[in-house]
Order: structure tokens, then C-alpha cells, then sequence
């Protein structure tokens, strides 16, 4: 598992690497649309909101001082009350128009019709009259109602009824009845009604104020000032501070700008959601990473698992290890790659064998044919042969040497490792002829061979061990030894067959003999013949190479079989 | 790794914790009063017993007959302790709701608690409560002057079903134009509500309000409620049927299955107290349980009201039959 190099790149963490890059940024993506979204969102949610909450309630307020002020005026022409104002009679019928009005009302209010002396006349209220001196006319409202007689007044006028009731805002008018002051209606709006509309607002903070930021009435009483008024810093154009949170900041005007209403959203509750929902989603991040990195460690392992078992294998190759087999348990390409991997590593292996035991025999076949070279006793032999030849036939002496010369000059030639039949057999039997000349008599031999088959091509001293095999073990019972060798093409093949009349073996020693001859070993005992077969069998094919049978005391036969080669030399 | 999966756990615990809210589960040790007086009636004597016994009060105001629909729904489980109020007629209905207690004060009681389970808490007159700016010069004595076309629409009742001062009011009006049977008094009542113009309140609330703030020109309520206007200045005034006038005592009782029973109790013995009495009479404008209390100059004294005498089993035994009635007279009347 050790990358030998540091600095090679694994495919597997490049696979992880690329695996936590693309979930981590669609985690990363998604989390910054999110956040976006929310922002926007939010934003424009609660800039939505407070606005259509400032709309509902300026359009509420609206339809209640609307109806105060139409009432007012349709008061002024009416019968009943023009008469109750001329002659006092009738109070309850002009209560009756009075109350009516204001029950319909849902911001109701105290009424006061008050005379040009100062002292109330009709009221709802059973306490205490607010309006009932002459020093009413010195200030405030009613100074405001006589001096603009034609108008209806609005005005801030906070008067505490009792405990729990208190008027915020008065609304009045002159009473005029031919052209002249008769007497003044007041209408002294509810704070509890108009406050039921103002906390009834989605908007968090609603304040109403008169054109000079007077407060008139207020959901929160942290915006009003020592002076009553509303007045925070703006800091930008529709945003507010106020206690270190900022508010978003809508002022819209009531009746013609007699009144305001301000509203005021928190955008602390956006900043706070966008910071929880940060916080949130940061956590999702590092989770959705940690899983993301698990993920990727496990299948980047998993889907390079083969690639890894491959590299390892590979790296085992390198280091000399053929045995080095994949195991693969999958079904895709991949299998495909480490099945041709271990068929390749199974080639290989054979060829190797093959290679290395093809030098070895013929290495071995070249220190026997070495040995042959200078085989002293075969050396000894002719020339002891030669010696006594030389008084009794000199021809015959000339003869064995002109062979022995033929016999050394085929054992020097190391160019060919193959050669034709012919010339190999040219050589055989010059041996055989300096054989003969040493044996006499007692050793015999006949070639049978084929025309066609002289001109394969056969390997080097292929039948020589055999024959001198022959001639070694086939005296040790008997005299004279007769060798046949026959030579055809049989059934596309090269039969080569030598028979002798030697001693023979028995059964178990010629079984002993085939199982040499099937050592690949290099230790065999019968190295001349194992040598043969092996090198025929590494040659051409495992379904050529010797045969032998033999019958004890009657002789062995050696049949060499070879594919027919002609012409073109095989390596 | 292991450091891989241990953040993973951290996380997952920080997210749980962050999840997993606050679990309160205070013992509740507070005695329930559920009751259909008035705040301010309720307030400064809650107030006074709180102080005095250190016992947490928790109230729950409603119209008589809606409480006691509660009371027999949690009948199982009780949720409430003590029902403070309500006339005995409709009390002693549904008497098997609550717990057989006699206080001390029954001994110097005007009404003695002859059933065992409604002691008899205050005197509560039926009357009229009329808005004197409103109603000019159309005259007000007693029930019959309420059939005047005048007043169509402008008459304030409740629902006798949900309201017990509105029963004894029926009750009241039932016994007062009785002349030969009951049918003579369901003859006044089909014209009152006629002239009511289809208009019944939900609660006895709704009627002196409603009086008050001009929305009706008279009302049949109770008559501390209408008191506590005229005392706070209001322009209203409280007249006494010349018909007749039913003097109903009002009840407190333990609700039956109570587990703060000893509380209960105590609140009993407290409202039917002599300095409570007192207080009651002097602050509250009503009207004492007790012989030795005195009453205050504000209320017309008794002497002077001409009081009837209604056959109180019949009222209380009658309730289902009477409202059956009332009921389908109403809507024979106004939902065709």
C-alpha cells in the first residue's frame, strides 16, 4: 500500500479529492443560495409586512375620524339638535342621536357640547366635566375652536377620566346657527379604542402622532420622549435605532396629515433569524463535510480497491515475485484487466520455464558433446585400434583416420545447432565405422533410411547417444551386438528408430528408464538420453521425443519421433 | 476516523439540546374560585382573603350557567374549588355538583342553608337599571311600563340560560303577573320579548354596560351591579318593579371532588364573615346574608321596596321546564 514516491498522485485520492470537492461546493452552493434567499426574503417579508400594516391601520383610523368629522357637521344641521340649542327641550332625544353615533363607532369617545360661557351642556361623561370654566377659552382646544369657527379641529388633548378610562385626541367643531357661535361639539377619542387598533398591527412598535411628533397614542412607550414627542435618530432613509436594535420605518399620513401613524419592524429579528439559520447551516456544512468525507474515503477506496490490488501485483512483478496472482470480485472492466493480468502472468511464468530450462539442456548438451570431443577413452580406443591397424592394413588405418578426422571436424562445427539428416548421419557413421574397426566382428549395423527423410533438418547429435548408449551397455552378456537404424516419415512425422539385440532391461528398469526420460531435472542419471528427449521435447513439442521399449536379454528399441522440418532451420 | 465520528455525535447532541425544550410542571397549589360577580366585586375581597390566609386565588369569571356547565364537565377531574355566586334558584338545580358545607355564619343568617350545600352569601333584588339622559320623559316603575313602544330594541336582557340574574328576573315577572296561573305571567313575558326586539345578551355583564354606555335605555340586571354606577356617578338610576320585587340570596358552595377542600372552606367562612360583610355593604353596595350587619344608607332600604315572595322550590325545581319555555318563546318569535 506504500507509494514508493511521494510525490506520485494517487488515482484513489484524486477520485476522494474530486468526490469532497463536488459535494462539499453543491453543499457550499446550496447554503449560500439559501442564506441569500433568506436575507432577500426576510427582508422584503417584513418591509411588506409593515407597510401593509401601516396602510390597514392608517385606513382603519381613517374611517373613524371620517365618521367623526361627517357626524360633526351633520350635527350642525340638525333639526332636533338646532331646536334642544334654541329652547333646551327635548335633551333625550338629542342623547339618544348622540349615543346611537357612538355606539356604531368602534373608536369611541367622550362627547361634550359645551356653551359659549364655558359650561357643558351634554356629556357622556358622568364625571367631572374637563370643560366647565370660562378659562377653557384662554388655550388649547376650545381657543383653537373659536378662532377657526368654520373648521373642524383636531388636536392632542389628554384627559383622565378616571382610573382606568382616558381621552387621547380631541375632534370638535364651532356650533354655528345663523351665523352665529351657539355653542361647541367635542368628540374625545377612547385611547383604549384607538389602542385596540394600534396593538391590533402586525408591525412591532406603532405610534400615532400629530403633525409635530406628539405622541398621541403608542404601543411602546420607549419612543416617546420627555416632551411627549416621538423623535429617533434616522440614520437612513426608512431605518431607525432604537435600544441598539434597527427598525424598519414607515411614517404615513392621517386626515390630511393631522395625524401620523409611524411603524416601526424590527430587522433584528431578520438579522437574528439569518444568524440562527447561519449558525444552523454551518453546522449542516461541517456535517454534511464530515459524511461527505467518510463517503468519499469509502467509496474512493472501494471503486479503486481494484486498481490498488492491481498496482500491488504489478509492484510484486517488478520485484521478481511471478506468483503474484489478482483476485478481483467484480464484474466490469476491471475483471477483464486482472483476468488478462493473471493469464499473462501464467505465459509468462511458462515462458520463463521453458527459456531457462532450454538453456540448460543445451548447455549440458554442450558439455557432453565437449566430453565426446575429447572422450579420452573413445580417443584411446581408435588410436589403440589404429595402431595395430597401421601393420596389418594400412588402407584400413587411413580409413579410420580420415573418420576420426570427420568426427572431430562435426564436433568442432559449434555454428549449427541443426542440421540435415544426412550430414548427421554422415557423422554417425564414421563413428560407427570406428567402431567397427575396433569391435570387428562382433558389432554390426544397418541404416534404413528414406530418401525424403534425409533432407529434414534435425537437431545435432540427436541419434549418437543413443547408439553409443547401444554399444556401452550392450556387451556386458554378449559378444556381438547388432544395430539397426531405420529412418522414415510416418503419419507427418520423423520416425527414427534404432534397435539393438543387446542385453535388454527388464521391467522395472526400463520403467525406471521412462520415468528419467521424463525428468525435467537436470540430476537425471541417464543424462545422454533424458538429454535427447528433453531437448526434442523443448524443440518442437511436448508430443515428440523418445519412446523406448525393450525385452530383457533380446534387445532395445528407441524410437525418436520429431515433426518433419524441411529446408527452413527451426529454432 | 474515531475523531471523524466523534464530531459527527457532538453535533448530533448540540442539535438534540438545542431541540428539547424546558419542561415546567409546577405543582398547582392555588384555590380555583370560579365565579360570575364582577371584577370589581371580585377584586378587593380576593384581595383581602389572599392576605389574610396566605392562599394564592386564582379566579375565572363567566355567566352562572356557563360556569356551571364546566363544573359538570370536569366533574371527573374538578379544576375548580369554589363557585362564588349565582342565584340560589339556579344553584340549588344543580346542587349535586358540589360538596354539603354549613358555615358558621348560618347561625345569623336571613336564609339558612337548608339543603347543606349552598350557603347563602349575600341578597341580591332583581332590578331595573335605567339610563336617565337616554330614557327623557318616558316613565319607568315597574314591568309594565317596559311594554312601551318607545323603548323597542332598547331593553337589555341576557339569556336566562346563561345568566342567573337574568333567571330570577323571568322568575320575577312570572310571579308578578300571575294572576289565576303561571300562564297569565308567560302572557308578559311573550310581550317583553316582543318589544326586545329580538335582542338577548350573553351575559349580565353585557346588560348594565350596555345600559351605561347608551347602547340600551334600560336593563334587567342585578342590583349591586346597577348600584356601582350610580355610586360612581354614572346617570344611571335602579328602580325596583312596582310589580314587585323578588329579594333572591345568592350562593357560595365547594364544588364537589375539590382537592383543596380546607381552602374552600376557609373562602366560605371569609366571604359569609362578618368583616367581610361589612365590607361588602359599605364598598360593594350590597346587600348582607347576615342579620347583624346594618345596611348602608346607599340602597333604598328594604322597607321601603315592595318585595315579593316566590315559591322558591317551585323556581328551582321548574328551571329546565322554564327555560325550555323561554327559549322556544324566543325563537318562535324570531327565527321564522
Amino acid at each position: 500500500m506504500k507509494s514508493r514516491d511521494k510525490n506520485k498522485v494517487l488515482y484513489r485520492d484524486e477520485l476522494k479529492k474530486l468526490l469532497i470537492i463536488y459535494s462539499t461546493s453543491f453543499i457550499v452552493a446550496s447554503i449560500i443560495l439559501m442564506a441569500a434567499f433568506i436575507q432577500i426574503y426576510s427582508n422584503r417579508v417584513v418591509r411588506m409586512n409593515n407597510n401593509k400594516a401601516s396602510e390597514s391601520t392608517v385606513n382603519e383610523i381613517s374611517i373613524e375620524l371620517d365618521a367623526y368629522k361627517e357626524a360633526i357637521l351633520k350635527f350642525e344641521d340638525n333639526k332636533v339638535f338646532q331646536e334642544y340649542i334654541k329652547v333646551k327641550n327635548n335633551e333625550s332625544e338629542v342623547y339618544r342621536i348622540l349615543y346611537d353615533f357612538i355606539n356604531e363607532r368602534k373608536v369611541k369617545s367622550v362627547f361634550y357640547f359645551v356653551d359659549t360661557k364655558g359650561e357643558t351642556l351634554l356629556t357622556n361623561n358622568f364625571v367631572e366635566s374637563p370643560y366647565n370654566s370660562k378659562n377653557i377659552f384662554l388655550s388649547g382646544l376650545f381657543k383653537q375652536l373659536s378662532n377657526k369657527p368654520e373648521e373642524v379641529v383636531y388636536l392632542i388633548n389628554k384627559v383622565q377620566i378616571d382610573l382606568t378610562k382616558r381621552t387621547v385626541y380631541s375632534i370638535g367643531k364651532s356650533i354655528i346657527i345663523n351665523g352665529e357661535i351657539v355653542g361647541y361639539l367635542i368628540f374625545d377619542i377612547l385611547e383604549s379604542d384607538l389602542s385596540k387598533i394600534i396593538y391590533k398591527n402586525n408591525a412591532d412598535i406603532v405610534v400615532l402622532t400629530d403633525q409635530y411628533n406628539n405622541v398621541v397614542t403608542s404601543s411602546n412607550t420607549l419612543v416617546i420622549d420627555e416632551l411627549g414627542k416621538f423623535n429617533l435618530t434616522r440614520y437612513n432613509d426608512d431605518q431607525i435605532l432604537l435600544n441598539d436594535n434597527s427598525y424598519f420605518y414607515v411614517k404615513a399620513k392621517v386626515e390630511d396629515g393631522q395625524l401620523q401613524l409611524i411603524t416601526l419592524s424590527e430587522l433584528e429579528i431578520v438579522s437574528e433569524l439569518m444568524s440562527k439559520s447561519l449558525l444552523f447551516m454551518a453546522i449542516l456544512f461541517v456535517l454534511f463535510t464530515v459524511i461527505a468525507v467518510v463517503i468519499a474515503d469509502i467509496l474512493s477506496k472501494k471503486k479503486t480497491e481494484a486498481i490498488q490490488n492491481l498496482i500491488t501485483a504489478i509492484g510484486k512483478v517488478q520485484n521478481g515475485n511471478l506468483e503474484a496472482y489478482v483476485k478481483i470480485g467484480r464484474t466490469d472492466e476491471f475483471k477483464f484487466i486482472g483476468e488478462q493480468f493473471n493469464k499473462m502472468l501464467v505465459d509468462v511464468n511458462r515462458l520463463v520455464a521453458k527459456n531457462s530450462e532450454l538453456i540448460d539442456r543445451n548447455r549440458i548438451s554442450e558439455i557432453k558433446q565437449l566430453e565426446s570431443q575429447f572422450n579420452p577413452h573413445f580417443i584411446f580406443n581408435t588410436l589403440e585400434t589404429l595402431k595395430y591397424m597401421m601393420h596389418l592394413d594400412a588402407d584400413k588405418a587411413s580409413e579410420i583416420i580420415m573418420n576420426f578426422a570427420v568426427i572431430l571436424r562435426y564436433s568442432i562445427d559449434y555454428d549449427k545447432e541443426d542440421i540435415r539428416l544426412d550430414q548427421d548421419l554422415d557423422y554417425l557413421k564414421s563413428y560407427l565405422l570406428i567402431q567397427k574397426y575396433r569391435y570387428n566382428k562382433r558389432l554390426s549395423y544397418t541404416f534404413e533410411i528414406e530418401e525424403e527423410a534425409k533432407e529434414c533438418i534435425v537437431p545435432k547429435l540427436i541419434m549418437q547417444p543413443i547408439i553409443e548408449n547401444c554399444i556401452n551397455h550392450g556387451y556386458k552378456k554378449k559378444d556381438a551386438l547388432h544395430i539397426e537404424l531405420s529412418i522414415k516419415i510416418s503419419q507427418g512425422e520423423l520416425v527414427a528408430i534404432i534397435q539393438d539385440n543387446g542385453d535388454g532391461m527388464d521391467r522395472d528398469k526400463l520403467g525406471e528408464l521412462k520415468l528419467a526420460l521424463e525428468d525435467t531435472t537436470l540430476g537425471s542419471g541417464h543424462i545422454g538420453l533424458n538429454n535427447v528427449n528433453r531437448r526434442i521435447k523443448l524443440t518442437y513439442g511436448e508430443q515428440y521425443g523418445l519412446d523406448i521399449s525393450s525385452v530383457n536379454n533380446k534387445g532395445t528399441k528407441v524410437m525418436i519421433r520429431m515433426p518433419v522440418v524441411g529446408g527452413d532451420i527451426i529454432v | 476516523m474515531k475523531k471523524v465520528k466523534w464530531t459527527g455525535i457532538i453535533f448530533f447532541v448540540v442539535l438534540l439540546m438545542g431541540c428539547s425544550s424546558e419542561n415546567e410542571n409546577a405543582s398547582r397549589d392555588v384555590l380555583v374560585i370560579y365565579s360570575p360577580h364582577t371584577l370589581e366585586f371580585i377584586d378587593p375581597i380576593i384581595s383581602e382573603f389572599e392576605n389574610e390566609t396566605n392562599i394564592t386565588v386564582e379566579i375565572i369569571t363567566g355567566g352562572t350557567g356557563e360556569l356551571l356547565d364546566r363544573i359538570e364537565n370536569e366533574m371527573k377531574d374538578p379544576l375548580g374549588d369554589v363557585l362564588w355566586g349565582g342565584s340560589l334558584s339556579t344553584l340549588e338545580s344543580k346542587k349535586t355538583l358540589f360538596d354539603k358545607y354549613i358555615a358558621e355564619a348560618n347561625e345569623v343568617s336571613i336564609y339558612k342553608n337548608k339543603d347543606g350545600y349552598i350557603t347563602r352569601f349575600t341578597l341580591v333584588p332583581s332590578v331595573i337599571m335605567v339610563n336617565d339622559q337616554l330614557i327623557g320623559d318616558i316613565k319607568i316603575e315597574g314591568y309594565e311600563d317596559l311594554l312601551n313602544e318607545q323603548l323597542k330594541g332598547r331593553i337589555a336582557f341576557a339569556d336566562p340560560m346563561k345568566s342567573s340574574s337574568s333567571y330570577e328576573q323571568l322568575i320575577n315577572q312570572l310571579w308578578d303577573f300571575r294572576v289565576d296561573s303561571m300562564e297569565d305571567g308567560w302572557g308578559y313575558v311573550e310581550k317583553l320579548l316582543v318589544n326586545m326586539d329580538g335582542i338577548l345578551l350573553d351575559s349580565s355583564k353585557d346588560v348594565y354596560n350596555g345600559v351605561v354606555s347608551g347602547e340600551f335605555f334600560v336593563g334587567l340586571t342585578f342590583e349591586d351591579a346597577a348600584a356601582k354606577f350610580v355610586r360612581n356617578g354614572a346617570p344611571v338610576s335602579i328602580v325596583y318593579p312596582k310589580e314587585g320585587t323578588i329579594i333572591r340570596p345568592d350562593g357560595v358552595s365547594v364544588i364537589k371532588g375539590t382537592k383543596h377542600k380546607e381552602y374552600a372552606q376557609q373562602f366560605i367562612e371569609f366571604v359569609t364573615s362578618y368583616e367581610t360583610q361589612v365590607f361588602i355593604v359599605n364598598e360593594l353596595n350590597g346587600r348582607s346574608i347576615r342579620n347583624d350587619v346594618e345596611p348602608v344608607s346607599g340602597l333604598q332600604s328594604l322597607a321601603t321596596i315592595y318585595t315579593v315572595e316566590d315559591d322558591q322550590q317551585w323556581s328551582s325545581d321548574n328551571k329546565v321546564v322554564i327555560l325550555d319555555r323561554f327559549t322556544s318563546l324566543f325563537k318562535e318569535l324570531y327565527e321564522k
